[in-house]
């Protein structure tokens, strides 16, 4: 199996497994089923996803510049935060707070953004390119009068 | 709260991921690193640094989680996070944690 083949499968893995500790997160019965799904799962997946989106980047010579990769990551890191704090078991009434609950659905919704942008793609740039180009030279001084 | 501060899950969750992030720095810094200087190796470097990096992103995530739910002083966690930008640094933690510190 070829190195990107193994990327390529250890993302799905991780897509998986991040979605697995996501509806976990959200349906789970109990606090502590909702804690151990993310701190399982969620935490796995996501690192499989790092780990894995960063090899097929490098593979694929795309600069983690681009503006998918970038937004998907700052995406990916805020949707673990929200996915955490939902589910911690400070108190009985804090776990079922709206605010929670809430914030466990819009980890949800970072999620189903991020893999929008994983298919759309928009800003994609190559490695060799992610410097600034330089600025044209202006063609002449302009002439004194 | 309990008495013993690894006993509940999250803690228990953050040391496994202290325990990877500190082996993660030993191999950056005492395998992947040599390969790079004295082997003219510099791929090593990339993999188990960016692992590396992962693993710092979910130490912090599992820190500030830990430290709300079990309500770790300010000065345990800073403890913490300073212990994770050290090789052992994380290891050492986790045995004054078990210390009772």
């Amino acid at each position: 199996m070829s190195v990107y083949l193994l990327l390529r499968t250890l993302k799905w893995l991780g897509m998986l497994a991040y979605g697995a500790g996501l509806l976990g997160a959200l349906s789970n019965e109990t606090p502590a089923g909702r804690s151990r799904a993310v701190q399982l799962w969620a935490s796995l997946g996501f690192a499989l996803l790092w780990f894995s989106g960063w090899g097929l980047a490098r593979l694929s010579g795309l600069s983690l510049g681009s503006a998918y990769l970038s937004a998907s990551m700052a995406l990916s890191l805020l949707s673990m935060q929200l996915l955490l704090w939902s589910t911690e078991r400070r108190s009985p009434e804090l776990a079922r707070a709206p605010g929670r609950v809430w914030a466990g659905r819009l980890a949800a919704l970072l999620s189903v953004a991020i893999v929008v942008l994983m298919v759309t793609r928009p800003g994609a740039r190559p490695i060799s390119t992610a410097a600034p180009a330089a600025r044209p030279v202006p063609d002449a001084a302009p002439s004194q009068p | 709260m309990s008495a013993d501060p690894t006993r509940t899950p999250t803690a228990q969750w953050f040391l496994f991921i202290a325990r990877l992030e500190g082996i993660s720095v030993l191999l950056l810094f005492f395998v992947a690193m040599p390969l790079k200087r004295l082997a003219g190796m510099p791929e090593p470097v990339a993999w188990v640094g960016w692992s590396h990096g992962v693993l710092v992103f979910l130490y912090l995530l599992a820190l500030g989680s830990v430290s709300r739910v079990d309500a770790w002083s300010w000065g345990r966690t800073l403890l913490a996070f300073v212990a994770s930008l050290f090789p052992f640094g994380t290891f050492w933690f986790e045995r004054r944690l078990r210390k009772g510190a």
